[in-house]
């Protein structure tokens, strides 16, 4: 027996193994990073429709909530799922593809419950000059779940405006 | 009856000139490896901060987005300096909404830099 070449192959099965396991790494941690940018940009673009949506329940801009929700939402390569309208708060969720792992957003809009203007839209009353509008929002995803529930527990996420977004309305 | 054996002489086929040899291609193979693994997670960690990148452009053409569609220019040009710096930013008006493109370059371990891109979209109302 050649101890030599035995040896030898011993140094060579951990390096393909050392290779195996970065290569493993890599991927793995490519396919966390474009995860998370694409549940961003779900979220992102969930809270855009949700608030579109909303701005058409109380009269800001012509047209049904949920057909405005949804141009805003094909606008970032979104597909809606679901929009539902509740007195003036409109609920959007979206989904898209990342690679092959479905990701989706869940957005929530309307103006401050406590407002007039919440309760004179829900009563489809006139409005007036100025919307602020309070938009929650949630992303998901199958292969994020875990991560989702041990770092947020699940919680809805406040958007990037720091849960109020103000319609101003044109005087015109 | 042999001799000593003479300091440094090694019996050709012994097990301590095997155990020699191959601690010397063992550690060959490791110094090919170990720059490609420095190199490899440099890329690693290049790419996780250019993603770091990407989601706050995505955040940040978002909130211009919508800025820019209530016809609030002070809270776009807010958002743009605070969450968009040194990124070139586009914007167009497409069919009742306004969409904002940010692009910036980022370094990827030892590649050249990369641009990342961004869009947001929002509704365009009151106009």
């Amino acid at each position: 027996m050649n101890v030599r070449a035995g040896e030898g192959g011993s140094a060579s099965v951990v390096v393909v193994a050392l290779a195996a396991a970065l290569l493993v790494l890599l991927t793995g941690i490519a396919a966390a990073v474009r995860l998370q940018v694409d549940l961003i940009r779900a979220a992102t673009a969930a809270d855009s429709a949700a608030v579109a949506g909303a701005a058409a329940v109380v009269g800001l801009v012509p047209g049904p909530p949920c057909s405005v929700a949804a141009t805003v939402l094909a606008r970032s390569g979104i597909t809606l799922d679901e929009c539902t309208v509740t007195d003036a708060e409109v609920l959007v969720r979206g989904s898209s593809r990342s690679g092959v792992v479905p990701v989706g957003a869940t957005a929530r809009a309307g103006p401050d419950r406590t407002s007039a203007v919440y309760r004179s839209a829900a009563d489809g009353g006139a409005l007036g000059h100025r919307v602020c509008m309070v938009c929650l929002s949630d992303r998901h995803s199958s292969a994020s779940t875990v991560v989702t529930s041990a770092l947020c527990a699940r919680r809805p996420i406040c958007t990037i405006d720091q849960g109020v977004t103000c319609q101003a309305r044109r005087s015109s | 009856m042999s001799g000593p054996r003479p300091v440094g002489a090694h019996p050709v086929g012994s097990e301590g000139a095997c155990r020699s040899a191959d601690s010397g291609s063992a550690t060959v193979e490791f110094a090919v490896v170990l720059p490609v693994f420095v190199v490899a997670v440099g890329l690693a960690v290049g790419a996780v901060a250019a993603a770091g990148v990407q989601v706050r452009l995505q955040v940040g053409v978002a909130a211009v987005a919508r800025a820019l569609g209530r016809d609030d220019a002070d809270a776009a040009a807010e958002a743009e300096h605070a969450l968009l710096p040194s990124a070139r930013t586009t914007v167009v008006h497409t069919g009742g909404t306004v969409c904002v493109r940010a692009v910036r370059p980022v370094r990827v371990g030892v590649l050249p830099n990369v641009d990342v891109a961004a869009v947001g979209c929002a509704l365009e109302s009151g106009r």
